[in-house]
This record gives C-alpha cells, sequence and structure tokens, in this order.
C-alpha cells in the first residue's frame, strides 16, 4: 500500500467534487460576517463652530500681540478642553442632553483644531447624535468666551463666529459592510477547501 | 445525511483526530499572520489554540498507550508549558508542547503532507486574495533597497518564511526522489522569491539546502564515510547557534568594527537583542515581552515613521530565552538535538538535515515555535516509518 501523493490534477478534481462544500461555507463566512458588520457599524455627527482670542490690530505693539496670540494657542486648546469649561458647557446644555451626557463624556467628544499660523480655533463636537453634537459644539464656544478670560488675564477679545446650524452637521460611517461581508466570504471560501481536503484524504486513509 | 451519520458512529482514531485537530489549528494560526488577522481579532485564534490544546489533552490521557512512567513524564513536561505559558502570556509554547507530545504513534508523513497541503493551500488564498485586492497588501519601501511586498502575509520576511519552509516539507515528501530538477526548481522559488520579498536572510537559507541535502543523501551511501562524517554533525549547530545567538548579543559593542559590521548585515538584530537584555531579566520559565513589530498596518506605520518605537526580538533562540525561560530553552534544545541525533543513528538522514536549516533559518527568524512554520519539532514522538505504519492503522481500523 502506497501513501496517496496529490499531484496539482488530484487536487484540482478534489475541489471540483467539493464545491458545494465550498459555496456553502462561503455563504456561511459570508452571511456571519455581513450581519457581525452591520451590527458593528456606527455613524457619527459632527459639528463644528469657530473662535478667535486675538488683540487689536490697531496698537503699534500689533505684531508682537499676534506673535503672543499665536503662541498661546495650544493653551487655549486645553483650556477649552479642561474641566472648568466642560463643566460650565454641561450645566449650560438643555435638560434633554444634560441626562444623556456628562462633563466627561463632553471632553471626551469634542476636539479643538487649528491651522499652523493662523489664529482661529474650530471646535468639532462628536457623537451619535446630530442634536447632541451641534448643541455641545454651540455651548461650548459660548461658554469658551465667559470662561477663558476668567481663567487667563490679559486675554485678548473672544470672538465667536457663525453658530453650526443642522444643515452644517457631517456624519461619519464606520466600518465597511461591504468590505466585511467580502472577507467573509474569502475566509469561508478557505474553510470549505480546508473541509472537503480534509474529509477527502480521511476518507481515503479509513 | 447518511455520510455525516457514518462520521459520527465511527470510533474515534487518534491519527484521524490529531490531524484534523492540525488543520484545525493552522487555519487559525495561519490567518493570524496575514491581513485577514484585523477582521478576526484574536479571540477567535485564542479560543481555537485552547479548544486545540484540550482535544489533544484528550489524545494524551485517553487515546494513547502509555504507561505510568509515562503519562508522568507527559505531565511534567506540559506542566512546565503551562507555567511558561502564564507567565509569558504566549499561548504558542502551550500548544507546541501539546501537539509534540500528543503526536505518538501518528505518522510523521501524515502530518507534513497534511501541513504542506494545508499551508500551501492557505498561503495560495491569502496571495490571491490580497492580489484581488480583497485584504491589504503591504508594501515596504526603502531607499537603497528593493520595493518588498508582502502580498497579505503580514511582513514580507514571513512570506519567505513560509515559502522556505514549505519546501523544506516537500523535501522531505519527495526525498527519495529528488534529483537536480527539484534543485533547480528551488533556485527558481527563491528568485522569484528575492523579487517579491527581497528577504536575503530566508533565501540563503533556500539555497543552503541544495549541498545540505545533498551531503545528507550522498550519505545514504554506505562507502561515503565523509558525507556521513559531515552529516551526523549537523545536530551540532543548534547548540551552537543558539550559544552564539545568546552570547553574541550579550556582547555586542557598537563600537567594535567587525560587530558593527555583522550587525548592519543582520539588520540590527544583535543590537535590538542586546536592547531586550537591557530591558528585561532572565528567567527561568519566562516573562510578558512587549514587542513592537514591523508586521501588520500597524507595522507598517512603524516602519513609515523611520521605525521610532521598533523593538522585536528576532532570533528565535534569543526569543526562547528572553520569552519563555532557560528551562524551556534548555528543553526544547534538547529536544532538536534528539530528534537529530535519532535520525542520524537510524540513518533517516532527511530529518536531520531538514532540521539543519530550520536551526540555521530560526538563527535570524522568530518562528520556531509557530506550528504554521515549523512543523518539524513533531517529530520526536511521531513516526517516521510511515508505510508500515499506515498500514497497521490500516488493518486494525482504529487505536481505541
Amino acid at each position: 500500500m502506497e501513501t496517496k501523493k496529490y499531484s496539482l490534477n488530484d487536487l484540482i478534481k478534489i475541489i471540483w467534487k467539493n464545491i458545494i462544500v465550498i459555496i456553502v461555507f462561503a455563504v456561511i463566512g459570508g452571511s456571519g460576517f455581513f450581519i457581525l458588520a452591520k451590527r458593528k457599524q456606527s455613524t457619527t455627527y459632527t459639528a463644528e463652530r469657530s473662535m478667535m482670542i486675538s488683540h487689536s490690530l490697531d496698537s503699534k505693539r500689533a505684531h508682537s500681540q499676534v506673535s503672543a496670540d499665536l503662541a498661546m494657542i495650544p493653551t487655549y486648546e486645553d483650556l477649552i478642553k479642561s474641566r472648568q469649561v466642560t463643566e460650565s458647557t454641561w450645566k449650560a446644555l438643555p435638560k434633554s442632553i444634560r441626562k444623556e451626557t456628562s462633563p466627561k463624556s463632553i471632553s471626551d467628544n469634542i476636539d479643538t483644531n487649528n491651522r499652523p499660523e493662523s489664529l482661529v480655533i474650530t471646535v468639532k463636537a462628536t457623537t451619535k447624535d446630530a442634536n447632541q453634537s451641534l448643541a455641545i459644539a454651540n455651548t461650548t464656544v459660548e461658554v469658551a468666551k465667559k470662561e477663558l478670560p476668567k481663567m487667563q488675564k490679559g486675554l485678548g477679545t473672544v470672538h465667536v463666529y457663525t453658530k453650526a446650524n443642522r444643515k452644517a452637521v457631517t456624519s461619519q460611517t464606520h466600518g465597511s459592510v461591504k468590505k466585511y461581508t467580502l472577507v467573509g466570504v474569502a475566509l469561508g471560501i478557505v474553510a470549505g477547501m480546508l473541509v472537503s481536503f480534509t474529509i477527502t484524504t480521511l476518507r481515503h486513509m479509513n | 445525511m447518511l455520510k455525516i451519520k457514518e462520521i459520527l458512529r465511527a470510533p474515534i482514531n487518534g491519527q484521524q483526530l490529531y490531524l484534523g485537530v492540525l488543520v484545525f489549528y493552522l487555519f487559525f494560526s495561519f490567518l493570524r499572520n496575514t491581513t485577514f488577522d484585523p477582521y478576526l481579532g484574536s479571540r477567535p485564534f485564542n479560543l481555537a489554540s485552547y479548544i486545540c490544546v484540550a482535544l489533544l489533552i484528550f489524545k494524551i490521557y485517553f487515546l494513547d498507550d502509555y504507561k505510568l512512567k509515562g503519562k508522568i513524564l507527559i505531565t511534567f513536561f506540559l506542566l512546565i508549558a503551562v507555567c511558561s505559558w502564564r507567565l509569558s502570556t504566549s499561548n504558542l509554547i502551550i500548544v507546541m508542547a501539546a501537539f509534540i507530545m500528543a503526536a505518538k504513534d501518528v505518522s510523521f508523513t501524515r502530518i507534513i503532507q497534511c501541513y504542506f497541503y494545508t499551508t500551501l493551500i492557505l498561503l495560495v488564498s491569502v496571495v490571491t486574495f490580497s492580489l484581488l485586492g480583497v485584504i491589504k497588501d503591504l508594501v515596504f519601501v526603502v531607499h537603497g533597497r528593493a520595493t518588498r511586498y508582502a502580498l497579505g502575509i503580514v511582513y514580507p520576511t514571513d512570506l519567505a518564511s513560509h515559502v522556505l519552509y514549505l519546501l523544506l516539507a516537500h523535501v522531505y515528501l519527495y526525498y527519495n526522489k529528488l534529483n537536480w530538477r527539484y534543485y533547480t526548481g528551488y533556485v527558481l522559488i527563491a528568485l522569484l522569491l528575492k523579487f517579491i520579498t527581497d528577504a536575503r536572510l530566508s533565501i540563503i537559507c533556500i539555497l543552503l539546502i541544495l549541498p545540505v541535502v545533498w551531503t545528507a543523501k550522498l550519505a545514504e551511501n554506505p562507502q561515503s564515510k565523509v558525507a556521513h562524517f559531515i552529516t551526523s554533525l549537523y545536530w551540532i549547530f543548534i547548540p551552537v547557534l543558539a550559544f552564539i545567538s545568546f552570547a553574541g548579543t550579550y556582547f555586542f559593542d557598537n563600537t567594535n568594527h567587525i560587530y558593527y559590521k555583522i550587525d548592519h548585515l543582520l539588520s540590527g538584530r544583535l543590537s535590538y537583542g542586546l536592547m531586550s537584555m537591557y530591558r528585561y531579566h532572565f528567567t527561568m520559565l519566562g516573562q510578558k515581552v512587549e514587542e513592537n513589530g514591523l508586521g501588520g498596518s500597524k507595522g507598517l506605520s512603524v516602519f513609515h515613521h523611520g521605525n521610532v518605537g521598533y523593538f522585536y526580538i528576532d532570533s528565535s533562540y534569543l526569543r526562547l530565552i528572553m520569552i519563555y525561560g532557560l528551562l524551556v530553552t534548555i528543553i526544547i534544545l534538547g529536544l532538536m538535538i534528539t530528534i537529530s541525533v535519532r535520525s542520524v543513528v537510524g540513518r533517516n538522514y532527511a530529518i536531520t538535515a531538514i532540521l539543519l536549516i530550520v536551526t540555521l533559518s530560526c538563527f535570524v527568524e522568530q518562528h520556531l515555535l509557530e506550528l504554521s512554520y515549523n512543523p518539524f519539532l513533531l517529530a520526536l514522538l511521531a513516526n517516521p516509518r510511515i508505510i508500515s505504519e499506515v498500514n497497521i492503522n490500516w488493518k486494525r481500523k482504529s487505536i481505541v
């Protein structure tokens, strides 16, 4: 009795005979991953509002003022995300939103953006609900306008720009269902090939 | 339907259980090192590993024929593996230990056949899917070096390692038929690999298959004393390379010109190895080592940021010592030496030749304990005499 050696031709024959097994596994894999991806899928909404902290450009020391303001921006960003501001923000939110959030969740949800050499600070709020994001972004900027002068002496004027409205809110969907399903099908095909190969060899062995 | 009932009613055959568990484990273990891994995560892999270990322990204690002394010895080694697993938080050691211990009365040729076709199917599928775009094909570009493609595997060097071990399995399966046609095929594959992955050290190992195996085949002729002498010395590389791996790193001195050149040839393995010795002390049974490799999407981003934060222990021997402990290192080295010497004594030179290439390769890469790369440690208890064993199994229908 010889040990059975397989040639490429044999492998092709095995695949054809067991193609049904492979298809079954591919379908199971694809649908399994599809369900997984659908469950993992989430949409988030981002609202943003801009503000600027600067001194008047009229004075003789305008140039050095602007440099000083630019240098302070990382500090301002930290202050906006600090507890003093987020707690006041939370208190200023409408009751319905206050029920679903906490000062800590607000500091997790907001993010500040700033371009190099620009004095404009953009406050972005990202949550699972568009109205929440809207309220948080707008309120944070309002509260910052009130709180920041208390936190830093000699702060310039805090200019706040237009409130974000519902139309300006952007949404991002996380998790690509198509990709996951494709991967599921691919894994199913591989698993099917291995299972059919194993069954065929074990049958030959016994 | 009838087939399924038939399968459910058939008595459990130890060898079939072993091979089935092997295929099952190889599926998860192989995919772990591909860009499929982000979709699966570590939980399915760990779960599969523990299921496999449980099934293999069932085979050892309930299906295998051991006298009390044998069972105690096996339990002792498994306990050491368990300790090392808990301390290093890496389940590779317990899986490898379970597979090695459970391999009694399983035909080694069947194991290698299983490994070869399973890994081949997996590798071809992964490469195909990466070229089709279903999963990512990671590309590593360095100035002054060729572009390296990982083709679905997590790192180009790992791709080269897969091919190397597949070739070694092929060498074992077709050992008696090897001639210049096969050797040319191996060289062609090595050249193709150079274009795709530029993994110099693995390709050198593939090219070394030729002289090593050729000498071993010469040794089969009882008249060639020189070939027999050389082949019977193959096992020496195991402790020597392990020692060089350790001592070379321990005494590494960046200011020494020769040392610096060698380190450069080995892509910095010595200096990173020394770093690991500074960060971690030596243990008997292992410890947790935090590593940041260059594999996967995470590794690619480390790579793109000038390798900042890169830390990895590349030499399998150094990994054994630092991660799994001194005791485990001594046991594994002893295991390898036993396999190598025993096969020379039994005039089965294939295993000792293959083990030499494995030893050389493991000097520079980390796959000694990973079954999806290296199945050759399973030769310890597995049965190398295939034909008669398969016949006996077949006649007996089952071992239970």
